[in-house]
């Protein structure tokens, strides 16, 4: 397919990216950064790790874009007490009919928001990390396969770690992108205010069907990807694997371990739906550069020297962005 | 008279016998008298035999009391060591040290310091050992030693007078080594710090100064000739020629106005030219000529021999208006830009 072509489709295909931004937007301000967050992870089929302090309307940014789409959304608080059939659903006795039946557990939604992962015990993480990967359920000896588009939104609160289990680094590896939340802006809080105190409840309606997200998906995979930028992305995840051979011996001892495969493939989609959502038809450097601290920050792992400076995986990014040539 | 005889003889053999039995009764006692007094002996001759003596009987009180202890160790005594403390009845023990004198006899030297006048005794001193093939400590002791202390003679009709200061130990070489080490090191700090001053004097004299800077636009100048000359996109490579335009221009930013725009995306570029003021006139012409290079570069767009044109001439235009003027220039460029583009 010529480029003629993949970028009229993109234009057509990529035209309902305003109207969903716009239909949220009513209920959500500011937070454009988490919101074009959510779509990638949408349009590329990953899941996304939400790290902010409480407040920062991600239950509400969620519910808002699940409106938008006419998708279902639920919300599952996660505990200590938590247990995987609280999760995925069991099988359960009916004493009248004297057979068991299935009841379906909160997982089976469009749309879920694990709130405060961490706090439950790993059983719970790894079943709802395995529906996430497999994006099925069994119970019993009945395999449920999860609706399609199927998105799980998980938060951490990064300042109580009391009580907490925190995710092993193979299961923060499935999820896409780790995305960190910051408090709006002066403006926008100012604009939030207003908007609560007011009490205005708009409602939202649903401006797309999970048939166009679908639909949208297969797109964003012929966005056309030049071999320089395919090799952007290559210098950019070998340098956190292997940063001396980038001219990067200064933070070698301070990386435990680099990004793996699954980084570069998430990379490659996320710059894609980037520039789909920018709607273009091709990936340019600034795709790349924009998703990278989202897709790497959680994929490497700093040493505990690096730790004891307050080097953050994010300093270790920025600085293999900052040093690797742009093509 | 027969039975007479045979009784006789019988009386006689009797009468031997009871001398023999006595006899024998006198050797057994004989013998076990002698093996008493064997063990006795043996007994008498295992434990040491100390003697305690002085040189003189007559000290100052303060003076150190050498009192030499001497052992005859009989050979079945495993070990022998003096059993004393810090102290002996009035008197303070300072040191107790054995006298090697390779002979039978051992030898101990007993430092002691009295405090007291008078006559004074040095208690019978003990010593423990233990006997070979025993385990039992058994405790053996001097004889006493007799002195005399005197005490300092006060006259109490004559003048008081001050405590006297304590004396000067005198100076011995371990007390001049530390100084003498210190000093050795100074000296060799100064000569390390005199050599290190020389060899850089030297250095410095032969030094030679790096060739003169090309200054950034002359460089991206010729390298926009060089690229010219190439005539890449009329041999179709048209990839390679706007690759090779935009990395001109970058490096020329990055040599000229320090901006990172190797490592840059074009956005970010744009970003960074903002502050700049010789690039004010040039940001259209700037964005233009990166998005045509990035569509080249990384979206297949083919543009026409009209645009490749274009995009030198931007190229060189921007590196025209943007290049610092002959009084900007820093020390050490050897060519103006306006030279260079004379040049051209």
């Amino acid at each position: 397919m010529d480029i003629k072509t993949i970028n009229e489709m993109i234009q057509r295909e990529s035209a309902f990216v305003d109207t969903l931004t716009a239909e949220v937007g009513k209920t959500i301000v500011g937070q454009k950064y988490m919101v074009e967050r959510l779509l990638i992870g949408l349009l590329c089929n990953g899941h996304i790790l939400l790290e902010g302090v409480p407040g920062l309307a991600k239950t509400l940014t969620i519910k808002s874009l699940a409106a938008a789409i006419r998708a279902k959304f639920q919300r599952i608080q996660f505990t200590p007490d938590l247990l995987p059939a609280d999760l995925i659903g069991t099988m359960m006795y009916n004493q009248k009919e004297g057979t068991f039946f299935t009841r379906r557990g909160p997982i089976f939604a469009n749309f879920i928001l694990a709130d405060e992962i961490n706090r439950a015990p790993a059983k719970v993480q790894s079943a709802l990390l395995e529906a996430m990967q497999e994006r099925q359920i069994t119970i019993g000896e009945e395999t449920f396969p999860l609706e399609e588009p199927f998105l799980v939104l998980a938060t951490q609160n990064p300042i109580e770690q009391e009580g907490t289990y925190p995710l092993p680094e193979a299961q923060v590896d499935r999820f896409m992108l780790k995305v960190r939340i910051g408090y709006p802006s002066r403006e926008e809080e100012l604009l939030i205010m207003r908007q609560n105190v007011l009490g205005e409840n708009k409602d939202l309606k649903p401006v797309v069907s999970p048939k166009e997200i679908l639909a949208a998906r297969n797109v964003v995979r012929q966005v056309y990807m030049d071999e320089k930028i395919e090799r952007y992305i290559l210098d950019i995840v070998f340098a956190t694997r292997q940063p001396a051979e980038f001219k990067l011996d200064k933070i070698a001892p301070m990386i435990s371990y680099g990004a793996s495969p699954r980084a570069t493939i998430n990379l490659a989609l996320a710059s894609k739906a980037h520039a789909f959502i920018k709607r273009r038809g091709y990936v340019i450097p600034e795709d790349v550069r924009a998703i990278s601290l989202d897709v790497l920050r959680h994929r490497v792992a700093v040493t505990y020297e690096a730790e004891a400076e307050e080097i953050t995986p994010e300093h270790i990014v920025q600085e293999i962005l900052n040093h690797i040539e742009v093509p | 008279m027969q039975m007479t005889d045979s009784r006789i003889q019988m009386t006689d053999g009797r009468i031997q016998m009871a001398v023999c039995r006595r006899q024998m009764r006198v050797a057994r006692l004989t013998l076990v008298a002698v093996l008493i007094l064997l063990v006795a002996v043996e007994a008498g001759a295992q434990e040491p035999q100390l003697r305690a003596s002085v040189d003189s009987s007559e000290y100052k009180i303060g003076e150190w009391v050498w009192v030499r202890v001497t052992a005859e160790v009989p050979s079945g005594i495993s070990s022998l060591v003096p059993a004393v403390k810090d102290s002996l009845g009035s008197f303070e023990l300072l040191s107790v040290d054995e006298v090697p004198d390779g002979k039978a006899e051992r030898v101990w030297n007993f430092k002691l310091i009295a405090f007291d006048s008078g006559t004074v005794f040095v208690p019978p001193i003990p010593f423990s050992y233990t006997v070979a093939g025993d385990t039992v400590q058994r405790q053996a002791v001097t004889n006493m030693v007799f002195l005399t202390i005197h005490g300092v003679s006060v006259d109490p009709q004559g003048e008081l007078k001050d405590i006297k200061p304590p004396l000067d130990a005198p100076w011995k070489f371990e007390d001049f080594l530390p100084y003498l080490i210190a000093l050795v090191l100074l000296a060799l700090a100064v000569w390390a710090y005199r050599y290190y001053q020389k060899k850089k004097r030297e250095r410095e004299l032969a030094y030679v100064p790096p060739k003169p800077v090309i200054p950034p636009a002359t460089v991206a100048l010729a390298a926009l000739r060089a690229l010219e000359d190439k005539k890449l996109w009329q041999q179709g490579k048209v990839k390679e020629y706007y690759s090779e335009a935009t990395e001109i221009i970058r490096r020329f930013l990055e040599d000229q106005y320090r901006i990172l725009a190797l490592e840059s995306t074009s956005d970010e570029i744009m970003q960074q030219l903002k502050p700049v003021p010789e690039a004010q006139s040039l940001l259209k012409q700037f964005r233009s000529f990166l998005t045509t290079a990035d569509l080249v570069k990384f979206a297949k767009y083919a543009p026409t021999p009209d645009e490749h044109e274009a995009e030198l001439r931007w190229a060189y235009e921007i590196v025209r208006t943007m290049a610092p003027r002959p009084e900007q220039q820093p020390d050490g460029m050897e060519e103006t830009a306006e030279e260079a583009v004379d040049v051209r």
